[in-house]
């Protein structure tokens, strides 16, 4: 009996051990890990710019973007849902064919929202959903009298697709990502076919200048490739970026065609919970 | 992910849905057409301009086009261009070249001018005699009349000048504005200076817009309200000097102030040009000008051809000889009545 009542004292001990050992185990393994990614791209490139507000004309020129791109786990959704930002400022210099006159183009946005993620494989990472934002900007055209510029505002709800695939490089790991952003549906400012700004800022007047958007009236989509490859700490990214800015209202014709080159570099945080 | 396929097949039909708008080529008919089809869409004035003169474009179109050859020389068809645009009559339609610019300007070359620099710096005198505030230049003259010689309004007034001839002049016994020769700029300083000569907020006439390529699109007019300008304001009489030469935004300073009380115009109908002008350009690069935006009177009357006086007075030759200015000297002499 006494035997017996030693066992059941070490059993009783060493469960009390291995619960402090598992207690202490818990204690210092975090629960998760969350990674912010935070990446800057500086872009280089061509626009084609159109507004028959201001010219039959299309113009072409150089173009500049920065863009400041986020991307973290949600709090919820076990992982599988991501966050993301967008803030992006562009601003082009275009001339006329005949190069008698410019139009200086500028613009900024920010979007914001939620992916759902897939893993098919190791390699690919997929995701899809929805954000969420607006632009403003401002095309001038410095040969034109009474209609010299033409003011852009719009909020939209954008589709979000991105596709990565994971590679290894130099006992490192690489990334090639492709990421589209397309307006589904909006509001946006638009002057009347021939309203004058005159008559919309200085006296006030307004004719159904906000009006609803959707891919019939403003098809625009929003395209980066880009390759991710480790270096010091950081990544470095370089890639492609298509944006395509397109409206039709009031019989307005606009476009903003944009190819760029793009550079930049991504920082990975990890952030303990 | 039958959802995510569908609507990335949708993505991609979206990418191919490019919006440009189709433009001629660069070539003798491209440029016609493209100019013809730009007035086509967004001239203002046809109506009014068919009742004025039987203006017909679809008929304008077909008498000018075959005038229109391959070969022709840019100065041809500048040429070509020109005549069928003068069609239009209208000071704000011009077409701009390198080498000149098309212009409509039988509203003051057929009438007399009205107007002598020389004998206007005559009143002013020499240029530390009078004062300028912005682009005022004002004194006030012998029998203590002011005088406010306002040439364009090309910028803006900015409520110290205003103060500041207003406060100068604030013991005259009239007030002479002198917008003769006076081609426009903006209409927002003409509402400004014509703010100084009522005291409630007033309509002083009425705008109006394309809502689309029709002839007869457009918007509801929409009334030109002002307020009164918040400092001091002119209270006596106050007579406006017009000529054939006061166009644009100055036709609109004499329309905004016509028919208020101790207001009179005096001199010779204006020019006109009720037409806000918008711009645009050919394929081979020539920008056009043309009137856009329709606006009216307080009485909803267009003033695209002129404002009349309401007292008609020309220059004569012996005053001219004399640096006598006809127009001044019949307005201080109304002011004295």
């Amino acid at each position: 009996m006494v035997y017996f009542h030693y066992i059941r004292l070490r059993l009783a001990a060493l469960m009390i051990v291995a619960t402090a050992m598992v207690a202490t185990v818990h204690a210092t393994e975090p629960d998760s890990l969350r990674t912010v990614e935070r990446q800057w791209m500086f872009g280089i490139g061509h626009t084609n710019l159109l507004d028959t507000y201001l010219s039959m004309l299309e113009y072409k020129g150089p173009s500049l973007s920065v863009t400041h791109r986020t991307e973290r786990p949600a709090h919820w959704g076990k992982g599988r849902v991501g966050v993301i930002s967008h803030y992006t400022a562009q601003a082009a210099l275009a001339q006329s064919p005949t190069e008698d006159a410019r139009m200086y183009d500028m613009s900024v946005r920010a979007m914001g929202g939620l992916v759902r993620q897939w893993n098919p494989s190791p390699r690919w990472r997929l995701a899809a959903g929805a954000m969420a934002g607006g632009a403003m900007g401002l095309t001038y055209n410095t040969r034109n009298g009474n209609n010299p510029a033409q003011a852009r505002f719009e909020a939209s709800v954008d589709a979000e697709l991105l596709a990565e695939y994971s590679f290894p490089l130099f006992k490192k790991t690489a990334r090639l990502r492709g990421e589209l952003q397309a307006p589904l549906l909006g509001v946006a400012f638009t002057p009347r076919f021939g309203q004058s700004y005159y008559e919309l800022v200085s006296l006030q007047m307004r004719d159904r200048n906000v009006i609803f958007t959707q891919p019939g009236n403003a098809p625009c989509v929003r395209f980066a490739a880009t390759l991710e490859i480790p270096l010091l700490g950081a990544r470095l990214n370089i890639g492609f970026l298509s944006d395509v800015r397109q409206s039709k209202f009031h019989g307005i014709k606009h476009h903003c065609w944009q190819n760029q080159f793009v550079v930049g570099y991504t920082r990975h945080l990890f952030i303990r919970r | 992910m039958r959802t995510l396929s569908l609507l990335f097949a949708t993505l991609c039909l979206m990418l191919t849905s490019c919006i440009t708008e189709e433009v001629a080529q660069d070539t003798p008919l491209g440029n016609f057409d493209t100019c013809w089809k730009i007035f086509d869409e967004h001239y203002c004035f046809f109506d009014l301009k068919a009742q004025e003169s039987g203006l017909d474009w679809q008929e304008i179109r077909q008498r000018y086009r075959p005038q229109i050859a391959d070969g022709m020389t840019n100065m041809q068809l500048f040429e070509v261009l020109g005549n069928m645009l003068r069609e239009l009559r209208d000071g704000h339609v011009n077409l701009y070249a390198a080498h000149d610019v098309v212009r409509y300007g039988a509203w003051f070359d057929d009438y007399p001018d009205n107007y002598y620099e020389d004998v206007v710096q005559h009143y002013l005198g020499r240029a530390e005699d009078y004062k300028r505030s912005g682009t005022l230049d004002y004194r006030v003259l012998d029998d203590n009349v002011g005088y406010v010689r306002c040439e364009t309004f090309a910028s803006q007034f900015g409520t110290g000048n205003l103060e500041q001839v207003m406060e100068a002049l604030a013991d005259c016994n009239g007030l002479i504005v002198d917008v003769r020769h006076n081609g426009g700029g903006m209409l927002t300083a003409a509402q400004r200076l014509a703010s100084l000569f009522f005291n409630e907020p007033m309509t002083l006439g009425y705008i109006c817009h394309k809502t689309g390529a029709g002839h007869n699109d457009f918007s509801q007019p929409e009334p030109i309200t002002e307020k009164p300008f918040k400092g001091l304001r002119w209270q006596k009489k106050v007579v406006v000097l017009a000529n054939r030469h006061t166009y644009s935004a100055a036709n609109s300073f004499v329309m905004f102030l016509k028919g208020l009380p101790n207001v009179t115009i005096l001199g010779d109908r204006t020019g006109g040009g009720a037409g806000l002008p918008f711009s645009s350009e050919l394929p081979n690069g020539w920008l056009v000008r043309f009137s856009a935006c329709p606006m009216y009177d307080r009485h909803m009357m267009p003033t695209e051809q002129g404002i009349e006086p309401d007292v008609r007075v020309d220059m004569t030759d012996a005053d001219r000889n004399s640096q006598v200015d006809t127009l001044i000297e019949r307005a201080r002499r109304l002011i004295g009545e």
